[in-house]
């Protein structure tokens, strides 16, 4: 057959098929073979800013000698065709950043030129480095943090607000009975759609939402629906109107207060005399008919339906120059990114009198808003995208025995909720001493924490139904444990994620390598073409006793083209063997056979047990770990896909991290304090 | 047997113990009284997709023998015997994308006919087309809907068969009840259409006081905000236009649904949804996701506890077929379901039926390799007389985007093009003039044998009675037939399964393994055009 005549058929499709790929599930680990050089460099995204500069005779040089002739335009390598570098075209500007990305994490990393060829001297490495940081990283010699995008609202985003804004309840009550459990969807989620995963890989991603209609008429059921659930509430109006009866009769002056008021908080401060006087426009009309609550409860509905509500909008000076935020856009930034909800009273507060500007303040305000119970959203919303366990909420294919579920769910919010509230370090994602567990996994774990405060979590204490006691007779929530065995610790082996990363029957070591690969240490993958069946390395294998899953792999996996990524994928995979599909300890499968947790990782290091495994990923992958953290938090933080200019942010934070033992919080606070953050630009 | 799934609301919540009622939006007002039903029979014609995802086992699908009016259902197409008037089977309509495809691929090109540059953005789907043309004569312009729970967020566009002329994906509904109450109560209120054109117009007012200050970039996506009011306002503007009295009459008998707990409960409420938003004029075109292509749903109310998607890649496990075949027999009996419902509601002129046309079927043929030729269609309905029934039609590659032009045409859509295509499928609206199978001409034989180098020309089978993904066989004209053996199906990189079906030279090295001639190491093929 004509090796290379296949090559480039299958380059051609793979071209195809590229174009309608996800941004999220992308090539290889960064192997260094031709071959996953060509499948990474295949995923463009399309916001990318840098313009296509005209490379320097020198660097031209240097791409000549040592990269084109390899990967030249006729047949390139990898299909990496580097000479449009050469003449880019202004049109090109966005596969050419990623292009150079690519390039130049291969180089800094010494993956190119491949092993067999002479490396790069220091000029002409750094040559390279250089060109990427003046055009890609800087803008002008200075750092910038790019277009600030405008935010929309996501469904749980809105949902929490209207929650905040009204003083209502709407979410659904942690409640059990025999026949429902407390996975089932509010009433908001089931009027409003599901928002879907942007290029940043979470929902709230604003080029996603800008490119996705707002559902009107949903949007207008969810605003007449918490305005129902308001009215019902005299608590609620007490606390919004000053008056619970809704016969009473306002005066002017004291109407006029209360509406400006609630306009103010509706649109987050977000400052617009225009409308604040249409607002208070419709209360008049309305009073004018009818009663002062129902006025008040028109001018509120009339301030829902204000694009200010929905969007969050800032105040922009049209500059090329990052520059500072408002306190009270900072405060919305801040209160959307840790409670995934608008500000609270104090947070308004401090933000109004000025005191939010002083770094003291801001630190504190964080601390205060890290105590409170609706942290739980960087849990639910943040880590709940990130690992994929809303997975087992958003899919109800998962509902097996709804209370298994939501006790599996929760261990995994728990654990999250864990990292923040104790500070911990955010590589005990990966392993860990302690554990939330299911009382009846208890076995196998040992002490709990003496208060109930700390064994349980108390983030849903505002979330327990009112027929509280019901809960306690139906379902008993995770505890925390400390780990006595050398089996749990760590969410990776959590039954969630064991469980999402299977099918119900068996375990998938392939996705659940992919998924480390992928979530914990932050490749990107795609999903190769022409895979041949299992079934054929089996037939391979025919008469050889003892074929375990780790043998079929291997044979099936045996083409250096399908080594290049699997080398990376099946031994993580494979060292988790020892939990079932449903994340229970085992030494044996089904037929018998033992099960062996073990691989060799690329660099050659061997381990024998998913704890060592837990150990080798802490120590060969933690600067990726670390710096995937980093960019998943940023990325959800600012709704954007993170770019080359947010490099020197992410760097500083990782230092940071480095000398505070990587704690949770410093993450957090490194986050909150980065120019990125507190700062907007606006081309 | 008709049976009916509209659970009263009432004791669907008492049944689940769920603490929630949703809120229904208002109550009905009486019915405005206007002219009887003397539409045209043009205006009365309605359009139904009814996709799943996975494919199908194309030996269970597959019709063999019999004619373009006399034929055998398959096993799969068994539950439709009771329809066999009704419906016009289809094969040998390639997908357009002419190379197989992978699951986002498959759905996306589904009802578009085509793959867009952007992984988000895509060209219209052809239901939208339709929904544009046809949809404002009803109170609302289509429905798009799905009865898999499963969403992929991997890969967003898996989860989107419809786009509107913008390119934007049209998140389908999961909720019947929520559908119900859009459908059937709400805007059909003339006091809450009046409140919300209100409203609509508060929000306007709004974006400019709000939209002056923003930033340019801003302002720019801020318009969508402005876009989307104007399509409430255009909905509400459909539901004023449409307010007559047949509609009122029918809407009135009907009660209030409930979705019912699993998945199958699901889709049978949806389909029911369609079929009563059909006979009352709510809307003429719908399309349903039955089973994402990706499904992890598993089908646990007939004893199926394997994901469907994990069922469908059979090859490797041909323990799985009969489960599978089982979950693909169900879909098609929803459809004849869904039929007997549309049959048992009396239209002006025949029934719903009569005035519809349904098509039900997969982006893929084959489940494992994901092959896009000979794809499993069926239509249904005789869309107003129009639609030849009763028909099994073996075309010859002939395209999708055809069959989709065609179907937009018959819908009363004047539109010369789609999706590259710019001939209207022929043989719906007139008896195939194709012959059924290819005809073998006598000419399939060994051609040349030197060596062990091997020529031979035949007809390009699939074999999935043996366990062996890499076997195909040519059948040659003296009735016997050769294996092929092509490596994940791959011949100089590109996938046999395209060209199954037609009539190709190959050309290789022959080998004899357990008394059988093999043709392996495949270097070259030719398909006869």
């Amino acid at each position: 057959m004509n090796c290379r005549l296949l090559t480039r058929n299958n380059t051609k499709r793979r071209n195809a098929l590229s174009d309608a790929d996800s941004p999220q599930r992308r090539a290889c680990p960064g192997a260094g073979t031709w071959l996953c050089f060509s499948a990474l460099w295949l995923v463009f995204g399309p916001f990318q800013e840098a313009g296509a500069a005209v490379v320097p005779q020198r660097l031209a040089g240097v791409l000549r000698s040592r990269c084109l002739e390899c990967h030249a335009a006729d047949d390139p390598s990898g299909d990496v065709d580097l000479s449009v570098v050469l003449s880019p075209k202004v049109s090109d500007s966005a596969s050419l950043t990623k292009l150079w990305t690519r390039v130049e994490k291969m180089v800094a990393s010494g993956k190119m030129p491949p092993k067999d060829e002479q490396p790069l001297s220091k000029t002409q490495r750094d040559s390279v480095l250089a060109w990427y940081r003046e055009n890609y990283v800087l803008r002008d010699d200075k750092e910038h943090i790019g277009p600030t995008p405008l935010r929309r609202l996501t469904r749980y985003e809105l949902e929490n607000t209207l929650e905040e804004l009204l003083q209502i309840r709407l979410k659904q009550p942690y409640v059990f009975s025999p026949q429902s459990a407390g996975l089932l969807p509010s009433t908001i989620e089931r009027l409003y759609p599901a928002d879907t995963a942007g290029q940043s890989g979470f929902d709230n991603d604003a080029v996603r939402l800008r490119d996705v209609k707002v559902p009107m008429e949903k949007y207008l059921a969810c605003v007449d629906y918490a305005l129902r659930v308001f009215g019902q509430s005299s608590e609620a109006r007490q606390k919004l109107f000053g008056f619970s009866d809704k016969s009473t009769k306002l005066a002017a002056a004291d109407a006029e207060r209360i509406v400006n008021r609630f306009a103010r908080r509706a649109s987050r401060g977000y400052e617009n005399s225009a409308e604040r006087k249409l607002i208070l426009a419709a209360y008049l009309k309305s009073a004018r008919k009818g009663t002062s609550y129902q006025a008040l409860r028109d001018a509120a509905r009339r301030a829902l339906v204000s694009p200010s509500f929905l969007y969050r909008l800032e105040v922009s000076r049209e500059s090329k120059q990052p520059y500072e935020v408002s306190l009270t856009e900072l405060a919305t930034r801040l209160s959307y990114f840790l409670w995934a909800s608008m500000p609270d009273e104090e947070l308004f507060r401090v933000a109004e009198d000025g005191s939010l500007g002083e770094e003291a303040v801001l630190r504190k305000q964080v601390e205060r808003m890290l105590d409170s119970p609706k942290r739980i959203a960087l849990a639910e919303n943040f880590a709940g995208q990130w690992l994929g366990f809303d997975g087992i909420k958003r899919n109800p294919v998962y509902y097996r025995g709804e209370k298994w579920t939501r006790g599996v769910y929760d261990e995994l919010l728990f654990s999250f909720d864990e990292l923040i509230k104790s500070d911990r370090s955010i590589l005990e994602i990966v392993d860990a001493d302690w554990v939330y567990v299911r009382p009846e996994l208890h076995r196998g774990t040992g002490g709990r924490p003496k208060s109930d405060k700390a064994r349980f979590a108390d983030i849903f204490a505002e979330r327990r139904s009112r027929e509280g006691l019901q809960v306690e007779a139906f379902y008993r929530p995770p505890e925390l444990r400390s780990v006595k065995n050398n089996r749990l610790g760590g969410m990776i082996t959590s039954t969630g994620i064991l469980r999402v990363t299977s099918s119900p029957n068996e375990t998938k070591p392939i996705r659940r390598g992919v998924w480390l690969l992928e979530t914990i240490i932050g490749e990107e993958m795609k999903p190769p073409d022409n895979v041949p069946p299992l079934s054929e390395s089996q037939k391979k294998l025919g008469k050889q006793k003892a074929t375990g899953i780790a043998e079929i792999l291997k044979l099936h996996t045996e083409k250096p083209a399908c080594r290049s990524c699997h080398q990376h994928i099946d031994p993580l995979g494979l060292g988790l063997e020892n939990f079932s599909p449903i994340g229970r300890w085992r030494t044996a499968y089904k037929d018998r056979k033992p099960v062996r947790s073990g691989g060799v990782l690329p660099n050659g290091r061997k381990f024998s047990s998913p704890k060592q495994l837990k150990q080798e990923l802490l120590t060969f992958y933690r600067q990726q770990i670390v710096d995937n953290m980093i960019r998943k938090m940023m990325a959800y933080a600012l709704g954007r896909k993170m770019q080359p200019h947010d490099r020197p942010t992410i760097k500083r934070i990782h230092d940071e991290l480095v000398k505070n033992d990587y704690r949770m919080f410093v993450l957090i606070e490194q986050i909150v304090m980065s120019p990125q953050f507190r700062k907007r630009q606006d081309q | 047997m008709t049976r009916s799934y509209l659970i009263p609301r009432r004791t669907f919540l008492r049944g689940s113990g769920a603490a929630m009622a949703l809120p229904l939006l208002e109550i009905m007002s009486p019915a405005v009284s206007r002219a009887a039903d003397t539409t045209d029979r043009k205006d009365r014609l309605r359009m139904c997709v009814l996709y799943k995802g996975c494919g199908v086992n194309p030996n269970a699908w597959d019709i063999t023998g019999g004619s373009e009016t006399k034929f055998e259902l398959s096993k799969l197409l068994a539950p439709l015997e009771s329809h066999k008037r009704d419906i016009t089977i289809l094969r040998g309509i390639d997908s357009n994308l002419r190379a197989n495809g992978g699951h986002v691929q498959a759905t996306l090109a589904f009802m578009t006919g085509e793959l867009k540059k952007s992984n988000f953005k895509q060209s219209v789907s052809f239901d939208q087309v339709i929904a544009d043309a046809i949809g404002g004569s009803t109170p609302v312009k289509s429905l798009v809907l799905r009865g898999d729970p499963y969403i992929d967020q991997g890969d967003p566009s898996e989860n989107y068969l419809s786009y509107d002329l913008q390119g934007n994906p049209l998140p389908a509904e999961p909720d019947p009840e929520v559908v119900f109450s859009r459908l059937f109560r709400g805007f059909d209120n003339a006091g809450y259409r009046a409140k919300t054109v209100s409203v609509l117009d508060q929000i306007k007012e709004s974006y400019g006081a709000v939209a002056g200050k923003a930033s340019a970039r801003d302002k720019k996506t801020l318009e969508q905000y402005l876009e989307s009011v104007r399509d409430v306002e255009k909905r509400i503007g459909q539901f004023q236009s449409s307010d007559d009295s047949v509609r009122q009459k029918r809407i009135a008998g009907i009660k209030e649904i409930a979705g019912g707990s699993h998945m199958g409960d699901r889709i049978h409420a949806m389909l029911d949804l369609i079929a009563l938003a059909f006979w009352t004029n709510t809307t003429r075109v719908a399309s349903l996701m039955m089973a994402h292509t990706e499904s992890r749903g598993t089908y646990e109310f007939i004893g199926i506890k394997r994901e469907f998607h994990a069922l469908s890649h059979f090859v490797r496990w041909r323990g799985k077929i009969p489960q599978y075949d089982k979950v693909n027999r169900w879909h098609v009996g929803q459809l004849s379901g869904f039929l007997d419902k549309l049959k048992s509601y009396q239209d002006a002129e025949g029934t719903v039926l009569d005035n519809s046309v349904v098509l039900f079927g997969s982006g893929i043929k084959h489940g494992d390799y994901h092959s896009v030729a000979d794809l499993p269609l069926i239509l249904a309905g005789g869309c107003g007389g129009q639609i030849k029934l009763g028909r099994h039609v073996h075309y010859q590659h002939a395209t999708n985007s055809n069959l989709l032009l065609k179907l937009m045409n018959i819908m009363g859509v004047n539109r010369k093009q789609f999706a590259g295509s710019t001939e209207p499928l022929p043989g719906i609206t007139e008896m195939g003039t194709f012959r059924p199978e290819v005809v073998d001409d006598g000419s399939w034989k060994v051609q040349s044998v030197k060596g062990n180098q091997v020529v031979l020309k035949g007809l390009l089978k699939i074999s999935v009675t043996d366990d062996d993904p890499n076997l195909y066989v040519l059948q040659l004209s003296d009735g016997t037939q050769r294996e092929i053996r092509a490596s994940f199906g791959n011949i100089n990189g590109s996938k046999l399964d395209v060209y199954v079906g037609s009539v190709m030279t190959v050309t290789g090295r022959l080998k004899t393994a357990a008394g059988k001639q093999v043709i392996t190491n495949v270097n070259r093929f030719e398909v006869q055009k």
